[in-house]
């Protein structure tokens, strides 16, 4: 009998060494499962965090000037599934077009404000690596994303400041029903291992990790099959039924 | 003008993040493998080093022993030779137990033009990279099951040219991009079975060892060439490999990680000056003069 990826112990000591980010002071944009790990994590390695939730730009742009945080992580939400032509120019503007105009004047503002060191983090859906059928918005704007972190880690890099994307797949607490099943760990993801996972990047234990997209997703983004079950037109509409939903 | 240094500590985990574990490191007796062992020692896990000189990975062996206190043993193999690789295996079973962390850094690569690299040479250097990674993952993978192992983790060894080749590397880069998918294939092989499978794409990683020049030599010709300003510390190396070892990153599986301080990444949208093959004196290195800086108005 197949378990899966084992679930980390519950009595684990913190990954990174206390205080690892002290000194510092971070901005989390976002809100939902993905943001609130993300204060939690690096409020737990020794820095402040103010999480903004709103998603109007010229006030962002705004609060990353003020501030004086060296680290800056955008979230960004997926959304229920949806077919694209009904999404149409209003539906990106109120969503993900939003928060793409909202994370690109963040992180030009806070590449403005720091003269030296810093660290910039996308949290994004697996679909920005791979599409995402039903929810093609988000993923082309977390697509965008991956590619910012690409260019700014270039132009950045001489003033010491890094950036990465993340990407979150199935995970216990997330908005989009999920079934444990489905996943090749056989179990959606502890909040905790997200946690690690961020306090790494954006601990100076990293400060070689820059450019780069790491998926932590049990393998849910990874070919299960040569064959994949037959395909239904709209399969991307299905939502997991009450009873399997982790 | 550069990526900061990381912290001078030796150990990022808690000590003992993988204690009572065993480890085998393939290429383990210099370099990044050397490394990847101590970094696992470093967290309590029992070493099994594969070199391929016995007596270098018998000092290795003895001297992270003396040095973290966890017991290690050194053995030899090729490890394109399934025989060899699994006496190996067996050696250190014995020696240790059973195993549930694989290291695979046996590697090698020179530099010659596809039309006057032989058949031979082409293997040479494939073979031990993709072939010899899939020979000790699955000898690896058939003992954890037959111990009754529950959760285990296998870190291979990428190259950033996995994803773009390039000239006069023909066979590495083809043999990492084999590492690369052998990397998801077999994570989405075993995930059912608890063993987690990764990659480590690193950049420069100048260590002594290196036949081609010291480590310090390494970094004053490559540091400025690179995005982040210098060189990768070996101790960076380390702390992820241990970490993606670890239970730390119990969902983390199927991934090519990139360490490599920016340097997998396009620098400008115009490219760099392109000199065809046959007339470059080094392969591998660009000594051209870029002219196209200047026009831009760019600090040289």
């Amino acid at each position: 009998m197949s378990a899966g990826l084992p679930k980390p112990p519950d009595q684990l000591t913190p990954m990174l060494p206390p205080g690892t980010l002290d000194g510092s002071s971070a901005i989390v944009v976002g809100a939902g499962l993905l943001a609130d790990t993300a204060v939690d994590a690096i409020e737990a390695l020794g820095s402040p965090v103010t999480q903004l939730t709103a998603t109007d730009s010229a006030a962002l742009e705004r609060s990353v000037t003020e501030s004086g945080a060296d680290i800056l992580v955008v979230c960004m939400a997926t959304g229920h599934p949806r077919r694209s032509e009904e999404v149409g120019l209003a539906g990106w503007r109120e969503g993900s077009g939003r928060e793409l105009d909202a994370a690109f004047a963040a992180v030009s503002a806070f590449g403005r404000k720091r003269t030296s060191g810093g660290v910039v983090l996308f949290l994004i859906d697996p679909v920005a690596v791979l599409g995402g059928p039903g929810v093609s918005a988000a993923a082309a704007a977390g697509a965008a994303l991956v590619s910012l972190a690409q260019s700014l880690a270039v132009e950045w890099a001489p003033r010491d400041i890094r950036a990465n994307a993340l990407a979150v797949g199935p995970f216990v607490g997330k908005d989009e029903p999920r079934v444990a099943g489905n996943v090749p760990a056989l179990r959606l993801g502890d909040p905790r291992e997200l946690a690690w996972m961020v306090g790494y990047l954006c601990s100076p234990f990293a400060a070689y990790v820059t450019g780069t997209c790491v998926t932590i997703d049990g393998g849910d983004s990874l070919k299960r099959y040569l064959l994949e079950p037959r395909y239904q037109p709209g399969e991307f509409l299905l939502r997991p039924a009450a009873s399997d939903r982790a | 003008m550069a990526l900061r240094e990381p912290p001078q500590q030796a150990v990022m985990l808690p000590s003992d993040a993988l204690a009572g574990r065993v480890a085998v490191v393939t290429g383990g007796g210099s370099g990044l493998g050397r490394e990847t062992a101590y970094a696992f020692a470093r967290c309590g896990a029992a070493i099994g080093l594969v070199g391929r000189t016995l007596e270098k990975a018998q000092e290795t062996a003895r001297q992270i022993a003396e040095e973290t206190g966890v017991s290690a043993v050194g053995v030899s193999a090729d490890v394109r030779k399934g025989d060899e690789v699994a006496e190996c295996f067996a050696a250190v079973e014995t020696a240790l137990g059973p195993v549930s962390i694989l290291a695979n850094n046996a590697g090698a690569n020179f530099a010659a033009k596809s039309a006057e690299l032989s058949a031979n040479g082409f293997a040479a250097v494939a073979r031990i990279a993709l072939e010899g990674t899939f020979i000790a993952s699955s000898e690896f993978f058939r003992r954890y099951r037959a111990a009754g192992l529950t959760q285990g983790a296998i870190v291979n060894n990428g190259a950033q040219y996995q994803a773009t080749g390039y000239p006069g590397a023909v066979a590495s880069s083809s043999a990492k991009a084999g590492v690369a998918t052998l990397t998801q294939s077999l994570a989405s092989e075993w995930a059912g079975d608890g063993v987690r499978v990764n990659s480590i794409v690193a950049g420069w990683f100048p260590h002594e060892g290196s036949r081609t020049a010291t480590a310090q030599e390494a970094e004053a010709k490559v540091g400025p060439r690179i995005v982040a300003g210098r060189v990768g510390r070996l101790r960076e190396l380390g702390w992820l490999a241990a970490f993606l070892a670890s239970p730390y990153a119990g969902f983390v599986t199927g991934q090519n990680i990139h360490l490599t301080g920016g340097d997998h990444l396009r620098r400008r949208p115009m490219g760099f000056p392109y000199r065809p093959v046959d007339e470059r004196e080094n392969l591998w290195e660009s000594d051209l003069d870029d002219r196209t800086a200047v026009q831009n108005g760019v600090e040289r």
